[in-house]
């Protein structure tokens, strides 16, 4: 009974509480003749009742029309509304993006028993990095492990899905394991999934379609399942269709069996493989981690040439696709996004505080007439709410529409790919609930904080000072600071935005200077004949010199062929091979003979037809010829930019270049081709700039340009088209590939101009995110100056009429009160500098060369704009304090 | 100053509780109201409702409740007895009032059913 007692306590008064614990155990004891029944049954209902007494309670403090007055006062004080909600709006859409993103890069699979589904990979712990070649490892966790069921891998690749009629689609397609589908479990719609006989050897080829490629490019051929379609040059039996929800590994529409065979590679060598599992049905996580572990070092042991470092691990199956190396950075921003939350609802709270400031005599007479402190703080917190709630939904459709950009992005990114099947890009409820957390949590300390300081101790003054129409409170010195704060974040931010701003809005237009929009770029790939590969690039990596270049012959003459073939198409007026597009070339650190001094240039491989497609001229020594091409030459073509700025009236003809060598980030672009490259490179030539403007701030506009050479496996072609035939072309190129070859795929066609944009997504939305941030603290931080002049004119009301009574001249009352804000912008101002310069500095790394003399004038602009913003800020209450008649303050004396 | 608006009619379980604790009289404590309402109208109803409701016509002005003495058979504890205020009474008597209004003149049809 006292424990009954005790929980409907909980929720209602003493009495109350014993009187009905009394009608409680009565009432069991006439429906259940066992005492027992009836003891265990008590508190399990008074905690039910607690619940219903907490709920009426809560329920009570809150009334419909405190609704109706917060919407009253949303439009009565249209500037707070608009800065609280504006600001409000940008930290939650930032708050609940981060757990958005949480969601996404780590969701539980919408498969079945989804969260049971793990990746394991092979951590090198010299590399620091996961070793995908793991095709001998592989064999052997598939047979030995017991913990773990349906252990299978898969890899990606793209070939040229050719139907019975003749049709050409570039497809990627996933080649894995039976166990793919076992672990994903999904029926096919048609047909059958993959099984274990289609890996062995000699098994006959097969394919299982997606959906969308069944309806797409089958015409949704209802006796699809038994046709045939070829896969690059092999013909395949298609044996099932998957429903369009399933994307299982990643996004893929197209399956065929992964058949390995490691007795063709060493151990560490192969494919790189994905492998996925899933845990046996009742073992956990740490059982399974053990027995891979152990597993690990026996084949450490066994094979200390290649798996001494190794060190497998089980992880949740996405995040081997999540970018995030470390879940606690994703904790950080999340930290970081509350915080920001934390901030601006404290900030906001200053505002409303300023508002209920206003309201003290109103709020004292209530007091006076009965109303208790909770329902007071209940309307004030309403009042909050609404204004969250507003700034929730605004939140949310920022979010909805940051997703919709991230979708198409994707889409964009990943050539007929698009998200991966784990990420539901949309508005969650869970999302929404994340929202709505934070808006309450914005709601509590913007509502709850402000009511709390205006109904304590001084709601007595308040009431005191009814008759003098003044207020006895005030804003205190925490108040004060964080006023300042605002002012000095906004003076270390706002600078960096404006550069930010500035240079992206420079370069956002994705104008090279020649027409991109007449040039299509397309990247194309050859089927390499083994039966498990990876994309050519990496594979031809790690191939031996002969069968490369055998390879690289191979494509070479394809391309060569498909060159010829469109040369010949109405409206194309140049194609030229290139490694990569103007604009777009890495940075890499060459030393010029005779010089230790380093200079950043960009690198590019070209084929003698590149400048004239291009428009550029050599204005100096000679062009590239076919000669050049050749294995290991030395001659490279530099443009007028590096001549004018490393060279400074030396002869550049015949100076010789060297790579700085052994630097991470240049080994990419120097080994993508494998070609072994001379130690240093001679000058025979100079071309005009181009592009004649640059994309990027970041990147050196110096550049060497280096013939392309015939062991080049990654060449792209761009083709100069006339517009109206920019569509026709497109498709014409893919055709045009298959018919030399079923094997040599157009992995994607596009507009130069389409590629350049896409680079600047990413600088669009930092710069859109960093902006609103920064408005967001500016307009605050105006806000927070208001709040405090409007609250100390409020409160010094009576202090200005006594000295404008007593002959004072009211404007040099108030100047002295004004000092206050103007002291404080300035204080806020100078505590900025030192975070600003340092936030400029990694601006200049980030988007190129500012001089001293910029950032001075970008910082002063910046001071003299706060201080305008906190001039703006005061001039409402400073009217209201120049308005106060000495006869009317002074009326109660 | 403006005319009070009037009251919103009670709904039909609020009726039946009032009606009941008219009917318990002195010994209107909540368990006897339920049992009153299921004696009388044969339907079943359930403790947290009758609860709910009569803190609901409490927080209305319609009922007032007292603490009455200690008993020893519900463990000493004392019991909490409702009953109608004024408006509460005038509450009821709109109510019923309302239905008699509208049950007027179909006797006949009534009687068939």
């Amino acid at each position: 009974m006292r424990l009954a007692i005790r929980l409907l306590r909980l929720g209602m008064g003493r009495m109350q509480a014993e009187a009905l614990a009394g009608d409680l155990a009565e009432d069991l004891a006439r429906r259940w003749r066992s005492p027992l029944l009836c003891a265990i049954l008590l508190p399990v209902l008074a905690a039910g009742y607690a619940l219903l007494g907490l709920g009426g309670r809560i329920a009570r403090l809150f009334q419909p029309i405190d609704v109706k007055l917060a919407v009253r006062m949303l439009l009565k004080y249209p500037g707070l509304t608009i800065i609280a909600v504006f600001s409000m709006a940008i930290a939650i859409a930032c708050g609940a993006g981060t757990f958005a993103i949480y969601s996404l890069l780590f969701p539980t699979l919408p498969l079945e028993e989804g969260d049971r589904i793990v990746s394991i990979e092979n951590f090198d712990t010299r590399s620091r990095n996961d070793d995908r070649q793991v095709l001998h490892d592989f064999v052997v966790w598939r047979s030995e492990l017991k913990t773990l069921t349906d252990v299978g891998a898969f890899l990606s690749t793209r070939r040229n899905l050719i139907t019975e009629a003749g049709a050409v689609e570039p497809m990627p397609l996933a080649q894995m394991s039976a166990a793919g589908f076992r672990v994903a479990s999904v029926a096919p719609l048609m047909g059958r999934v993959l099984e274990d006989r289609d890996e062995q050897p000699g098994a006959e080829p097969v394919m299982v379609i997606g959906e969308a490629v069944w309806r797409r490019t089958f015409a949704s051929d209802p006796s699809i399942v038994g046709r045939t379609a070829r896969l690059g040059k092999t013909v395949h039996t298609i044996v099932g269709v998957m429903p369009e929800s399933f994307g299982f590994p990643v996004n893929h529409d197209l399956w065929v069996p992964l058949a390995l065979t490691p007795s063709a590679y060493e151990r560490g060598a192969g494919p790189s493989l994905d492998v996925f599992a899933r845990l046996a049905p009742g073992v956990e996580l740490g059982a399974a981690t053990s027995e891979l572990e152990a597993l690990g070092v026996r084949l450490a042991e066994q094979f200390p040439e290649s798996n001494r470092n190794l060190r497998p691990r089980l992880v949740p199956y996405t995040s081997v696709f999540a970018d995030f190396d470390d879940i606690e950075d994703l904790y950080t921003l999340q930290a970081g996004a509350v915080l920001l939350v934390l901030v601006i609802a404290v900030n906001v709270a200053i505002l409303v505080y300023a508002r209920t400031v206003t309201r003290a005599g109103e709020i004292a007479m209530r007091t006076a007439l009965g109303a208790s402190r909770s329902r007071i703080v209940s309307q004030l917190f309403i009042e909050a709410a609404a204004l969250s709630a507003v700034a929730g939904l605004i939140g949310l459709a920022i979010l909805k529409i940051a997703f919709v950009e991230m979708e198409s992005a994707m889409t964009a990114l990943v050539p007929g790919g698009g998200a991966p099947f784990w990420m539901d890009l949309g508005v969650s409820p869970g999302i929404v609930m994340n929202t709505a957390a934070l808006s309450l949590l914005a709601a509590a300390i913007a509502g709850v904080a402000p009511a709390a300081k205006v109904t304590g101790r001084g709601v007595q003054s308040g009431l005191q000072n009814l008759a003098t129409r003044g207020s006895g409170l005030r804003l205190g010195k925490g108040w004060t600071a964080l006023v300042v704060g605002q002012v000095a974040i906004t003076a270390a931010l706002l600078p960096a935005a404006a550069m930010m701003a500035y240079s992206t809005m420079k370069f956002a237009e994705a104008d090279p200077g020649f027409p991109a929009g007449h040039f299509l770029a397309a990247d194309m790939g050859l089927d390499l004949e083994l039966a498990a590969t990876n994309s050519e690039a990496e594979t031809t990596r790690a191939m031996a010199d002969a069968a490369r270049n055998a390879y690289a012959g191979r494509f070479n003459a394809r391309v060569a062929e498909l060159r010829r073939a469109l040369a010949s198409e109405p409206g194309v007026t140049a194609i030229t091979g290139l490694w990569t597009h103007p604009g777009r070339e890495p940075n890499m650190r060459i030393t010029l003979d005779g010089s230790e001094e380093r200079f950043e240039i960009r690198f590019n491989r070209i084929d003698p037809a590149y400048f004239a497609a291009f428009g550029a001229s050599i204005i100096g020594g000679r062009a590239f010829t076919a000669a050049d091409g050749a294995a290991g030459t030395t001659a490279v073509i530099v443009n007028q930019h590096f001549v004018d700025r490393y060279l400074r009236g030396r002869p550049a003809l015949g100076q010789r270049i060297r790579y700085v060598p052994n630097q991470e980030r240049d080994r990419p672009a120097m080994s993508q081709d494998g070609v072994r490259l001379p130690a240093a490179y001679e000058i025979v030539g100079i071309v005009s700039n181009m592009p004649a403007r640059e994309l990027s701030a970041i990147a050196a506009a110096e550049r060497v340009y280096h013939p392309m050479s015939p062991g080049n496996i990654d060449a792209r072609i761009a083709i100069r088209v006339t517009p109206e035939r920019a569509a026709a072309v497109s498709q014409r190129v893919r055709d045009l590939a298959a018919a030399i070859d079923p094997s040599f795929r157009v992995n994607r066609v596009r507009p130069l101009l389409e590629v350049y944009q896409g680079d600047k997504t990413e600088e669009r939305w930092a710069a859109v995110l960093l902006a609103g941030i920064t408005l967001a603290v500016l307009v605050l931080a105006g806000g927070g100056v208001y709040a405090l002049m409007s609250v100390t004119v409020t409160r010094r009301r009576r202090e200005i009429g006594i000295r404008a009574a007593l002959g004072g001249e009211p404007r040099r009352i108030l100047a002295a009160i004004f000092g206050r804000a103007l002291a404080l912008v300035a204080l806020g101002a100078l505590m900025g500098i030192i975070p600003a310069l340092a936030l400029l500095q990694g601006e200049e790394m980030m988007s190129g060369p500012v001089s001293h003399w910029e950032i001075t004038a970008v910082y002063a602009g910046v001071v003299l704009f706060l201080i305008g913003i906190g001039a703006l800020a005061a001039y409402g209450p400073a009217r209201r304090g120049l308005r106060i008649q000495p006869t009317e303050a002074l009326r109660a004396e | 100053m403006s005319p009070k608006p009037p009251r919103p009619p009670l709904a039909e379980f609020e009726l039946l509780v009032l009606l009941a604790v008219l009917h318990a009289g002195d010994e209107a404590y909540p368990i006897a109201i339920r049992d009153a309402i299921e004696a009388r109208t044969g339907r079943p109803a359930s403790r947290a409702a009758v609860f709910i409701t009569l803190e609901r016509l409490e927080d209305k002005g319609l009922v007032t409740s007292r603490y009455g003495d200690p008993t020893p058979v519900r463990g000493g504890r004392a019991k909490r007895f409702f009953a109608p205020t004024r408006d509460g009474l005038a509450a009821v008597k709109r109510s019923v009032a309302m239905v008699t209004s509208m049950t007027d003149g179909l006797d006949a049809i009534l009687r068939k059913a």
